[in-house]
């Protein structure tokens, strides 16, 4: 974070310097290779071969006749499964599903850990240690023991949540679409944002305190620092966190895998990109559709970062 | 992830309340020595169509769901010197056939496996199983008669069935007095007491409808006279949307709109609290639900009763679930892996240690071991010690035998999954069965296979 400002930036740059022209290159190639290659062994092993090796497969598809009890056969079929992935209408409507949840869930959860942030770090804030730590537990709940949990609240007549609900005048339907997508969303707030606070907070504390000092001795109040001077500086804390989270989304699979129990007739089994790929690939032994889904999915998540950043940048460099 | 699977999406056909144990796979041996005759055996009711004669012994693998299933084994390899059987306990439902495609992919798939009639085609039509036809004996064929048509595929024979699964109605005894209600035979009596039984009380409902389990129509609509699917000349023809189909769709629909059923997923927790608060009166299960009762509701021993499923007008009935052991195409001693199947769908012995304790209720289709089944079982729990096992047999002799089913029916339960769950907030019987007949149809001709609508 010592790079966010060019206050912060021009100290490092000087101490680089001070330590003279760099000696033995070669030394430090040899040194870069041999701390690098884990890494890079790794990164071959787990997501090059993998790609590589889904992305063949997705070529393929098993072919069958007749009855189907004569055996089968895999036959090369290019970019048909991609093409089939396409033009199903069940692989498209999982993009919308995780895009209507991933607007209601990011920028509730962005606002509420930027919020929560700024609190913590405002010089009126007491007893900031101790809040982290309480914000930032429900993050180290594994994501199917938070979803089970949330599962039980949101369950009529077992859960006192919806006691209340009901008590209030509200009539709380899992099953319907109109309560699932911000029940769900719910769940991933109530985990993630206490995470992100801490993230925010750390960007906070590396701006240099002689800024937010300048600001409140030229007259600014606790909350015009907290909006025109801390906030623009954790911009790009701000803008890599919601990508991360972004590309999670399009991931989502554990929250509605465990949420079907009581929205069986909102969530089907092919309900987002993820499950589709599970379910072609576990249920329906058509590994080929599953690595072509998996591929597209890929592709989706790199684009949409890479429209992501494109835009940040252009309205950082505006402003 | 398929933990969590296990966790989460425990469906109501392969309930198993136990999590997956981490057993050890048994390696099986290469041995040469191997025969096949048909010679009888001391302890079978059915003659035994296949037998290891070897010396060397023989190790098998079996991965099931079913309770007791690891004493059945034990009793088994007691009794069978020259085969050792090593058995693994996998849960049931998908997480259970997904862990067993990914063992067949990774070549380490068990020699025998507990495998449901509807998920046969699957196995058979991948070419992970092997044809047994050649094994079943005009013996074997009388004694398991009933349930060689759900295992039998395009003419040929890929498991050894084991039970048939009448679908019946479990009702609490002493709800039905204390509310004056009249254990219904027939549909309109059905539908009548539920209207009673809604006047007497609005917050309970006779029956309860899953919402997570599409395949809970299947029965139902068997016994109306429907069948999903047929094959004739090379091709399948399906057919959910027929005459009978349309019917059952439309009266589960109408009670449905009138509210007087429970309509829930199986899975949740809400469905097992109205049970448990007795705010649902029965469900509509078949025979292997009585042992699921006893271990899900301990409270109600003395409470639930079985009758006959309520019919049309005449004696009929349909099947759901029921397993068979299919033999690897991968093992490597087809007789031994047979003699094991064969032992546990027809030995008394066998039957009697499944039986134990009252844990399956599941009715064998070979007509000895099912009276064996009869004696063997704990009736204790049920009302007045009814012997549910009688129930189960006057109501298989009443199911059709054409009911088949055929290759990609898991893909066609995830299609009817989403209007099944729409039940009861807006969802209809029938789009879950127009689902059901054009996503399947899609699948089959997609894979490869000659299908059409019949």
């Amino acid at each position: 974070m010592a790079t966010l400002t060019s206050a912060a930036r021009r100290p490092s740059t000087r101490t680089a310097a001070g330590r003279g022209p760099r000696t033995r290159k070669g030394h430090g190639g040899r040194a870069a290779a041999v701390l690098l290659s884990p890494f890079f062994l790794l990164f071959a092993c787990v997501t090059l071969i993998p790609i590589g090796y889904a992305l063949y497969i997705s070529l393929f598809r098993t072919e069958r006749s007749g009855l189907g009890f004569g055996g089968s056969s895999t036959v090369f079929t290019g970019l048909g499964n991609y093409a089939k992935l396409l033009g199903d209408s069940v692989f498209r409507a999982g993009f919308a599903h995780v895009a209507i949840y991933g607007l209601i869930y990011i920028p509730v959860m962005m606002g509420m850990a930027l919020a929560g942030a700024l609190l913590l770090d405002s010089t009126l804030a007491r007893a900031s240690r101790f809040f982290q730590l309480v914000y930032f537990l429900p993050s180290q709940v594994p994501g199917v023991l938070a979803a089970l949990a949330w599962l039980y609240l949101y369950t009529p007549h077992v859960s006192p949540l919806m006691n209340w609900l009901g008590d209030l005048g509200a009539d709380p339907n899992m099953n319907h679409a109109l309560w699932l997508f911000p029940a769900m969303a719910n769940v991933a707030v109530w985990q993630f944002t206490g995470y992100n606070i801490v993230i925010f907070f750390a960007a906070l504390k590396a701006i240099p305190q002689e800024v937010a000092e300048a600001a409140l001795v030229d007259g600014a109040s606790e909350l015009r620092t907290a909006l025109s001077i801390k906030l623009p500086l954790i911009g790009p804390a701000a803008t890599f966190a919601g990508l991360m989270t972004m590309v999670g989304v399009l991931q989502l699979f554990t929250e509605p895998l465990v949420m079907q129990e009581i929205a069986p007739g909102v969530i089907g089994g092919q309900w987002t990109p993820n499950l589709y790929n599970y379910n072609a690939a576990f249920l329906d032994q058509d590994t080929a559709s599953a690595a072509a889904g998996s591929i597209l999915l890929a592709v989706a998540a790199a684009l949409l970062s890479f429209l992501v950043m494109r835009l940040t940048r252009r309205w950082r460099d505006a402003a | 992830m398929l933990d969590l699977h296990n966790l989460t999406r425990i469906s109501r056909r392969g309930r198993s309340k136990a999590l997956v144990t981490v057993g050890t796979l048994g390696m099986a041996t290469v041995l040469a020595a191997c025969s096949s005759s048909a010679g009888g055996s001391t302890d079978s009711a059915a003659q035994v169509s296949a037998t290891y004669s070897g010396s060397a012994v023989v190790d098998l693998s079996f991965w099931s769901w079913t309770l007791n299933a690891q004493a059945v084994v034990d009793e088994f390899n007691k009794t069978h010197p020259n085969i050792h059987v090593t058995f693994t306990k996998i849960t049931g439902g998908p997480a259970g056939y997904s862990k067993l495609f990914d063992a067949f992919k990774a070549g380490n798939a068990p020699d025998v496996f507990n495998c449901e009639y509807d998920m046969l085609p699957e196995f058979a039509s991948e070419g992970l199983v092997q044809d047994i036809s050649a094994y079943v004996t005009p013996q074997l064929k009388s004694a398991l008669g009933a349930a060689l048509p759900l295992t039998t595929l395009g003419g040929k024979t890929w498991a050894i069935p084991y039970d048939i699964e009448p679908t019946e109605l479990w009702y609490r005894a002493d709800l039905f007095q204390k509310y004056d209600l009249a254990v219904p035979t027939t549909w309109d009596q059905f539908a009548s007491e539920a209207k009673a039984l809604a006047a007497k009380d609005p917050g309970a409902k006779l029956a309860a409808l899953p919402t997570d389990d599409a395949l809970w129509l299947a029965s139902l609509a068997e016994q109306a006279g429907g069948q999903w699917f047929s094959s004739s000349g090379g091709t399948w023809k399906v057919d959910l949307t027929g005459a009978a189909d349309e019917k059952v769709a439309s009266y589960w629909q109408g009670l449905a709109d009138d509210k007087l059923l429970y309509t829930g997923a199986s899975s949740s927790p809400a469905y097992t609290t109205a049970f448990t608060n007795g705010q649902i009166l029965s469900m509509i299960e078949p025979a292997y639900e009585g042992a699921y009762l006893k271990s899900s509701y301990p409270k109600q021993a003395g409470d639930w009763a079985v009758a006959p499923l309520p019919n049309w007008g005449s004696a009929a009935d349909g099947a759901e679930g029921g397993s068979s052991y299919p033999v690897s195409k991968d093992t490597k001693n087809t007789a031994a892996a047979l003699e094991f199947a064969e032992w546990m769908a027809t030995s008394s012995d066998a039957i009697s240690t499944r039986m134990q304790g009252g844990a399956s209720s599941a009715l064998p289709a070979d007509s000895a071991a099912a009276a064996q089944a009869e004696s063997s079982f704990d009736k204790s729990y049920y009302a007045q010690s009814q012997d549910i096992f009688s129930v189960a047999n006057a109501a298989a002799a009443t199911v059709s035998q054409s009911w088949a089913w055929g290759p990609q029916v898991p893909g066609m339960d995830t299609a009817m999954s989403t209007p099944m769950g729409q039940i009861g907030s807006g969802g209809t019987v029938a789009a879950v069965l127009s689902t059901g007949q054009s996503q399947v149809l899609q699948l089959l001709k997609s894979a490869g296979l000659q299908a059409s609508a019949g």
